[in-house]
């Protein structure tokens, strides 16, 4: 579980600092919030998830290399 | 010869202004093309209209972003301003809501320009395809703009 620390939530600055850090890796990353899944690798798409400060995201890997890609972007997504 | 039958997409200008490339903008993040590849205006009037034929897909809740599915498949970010996140949707009006299909030269926002310097926030303006993996070519057109008439951006498939 990753909790926004940002108190401007995830909006076009980190937004796009995922992605860059997201296609380090070959899997699909998705981020789920409610319950809904969004592509890690999409500005927009992460955008459209309008996070805000304190709420609760998960990440979901797909692929050759998603255990890294988990326990990296787990971390990276942690200190936005 | 097969060059003549490849289709051109064209945005045109969302705002009147003067368009710069992105390093004018003075965020790393832009400038390092991370948002994606494009240009931005410093405008000299508030209203935004949408740059291509599309459906809106994402607007923040700061009413100060816009994404754009055109019909042709390019994905654009228009970032009102910089900083501008931090005014929390003051000084921005939307017109349009998710899912809207939007023309070319359709009023998407209107930016209170006066607020936003008086806030010490940007107004430079950020179009940006963040898709362009899709496409091969991008070609810039800087100086000055007119809303919904000058050309911006031409993109080749």
């Amino acid at each position: 579980m990753i909790t926004i620390k940002s108190k401007l939530g995830i909006h076009a600055r980190p937004a796009s600092l995922i992605v860059a850090e997201a296609k380090n890796y070959n899997c699909e990353i998705f981020i789920i919030k409610d319950g809904n899944e969004y592509n890690a690798k999409s500005i927009i798409n992460i955008m459209s998830m309008e996070a805000k400060f304190g709420d609760q995201l998960e990440l979901k890997t797909v692929g050759e290399d998603a255990d890294e890609a988990l326990e990296k972007m787990t971390a990276f997504m942690q200190e936005l | 010869m097969f060059k003549l039958f490849k289709k051109k997409i064209k945005l045109v200008a969302p705002l009147t202004g003067e368009a710069k490339p992105l390093t004018a903008v003075g965020d790393a993040v832009f400038a390092n093309n991370l948002v994606g590849k494009g240009l931005a205006i410093v405008p000299t009037s508030g209203h935004v209209l949408s740059p291509i034929k599309g459906k809106i897909i994402q607007i923040s809740s700061t009413l100060h972003a816009y994404g754009i599915l055109s019909d042709d498949g390019v994905e654009i970010l228009i970032h009102c301003g910089i900083d501008t996140v931090e005014l929390k949707g003051e000084g921005f009006i939307s017109h349009v809501a998710v899912g809207d299909l939007v023309n070319s030269g359709d009023p998407i926002a209107t930016m209170d320009l006066d607020f936003i310097q008086s806030q010490n926030k940007g107004i430079i303006t950020p179009i940006v395809i963040t898709n362009h993996d899709n496409f091969t070519t991008l070609d810039m057109t800087y100086g000055s703009t007119i809303k919904g008439d000058s050309t911006i951006i031409e993109i080749e498939k």
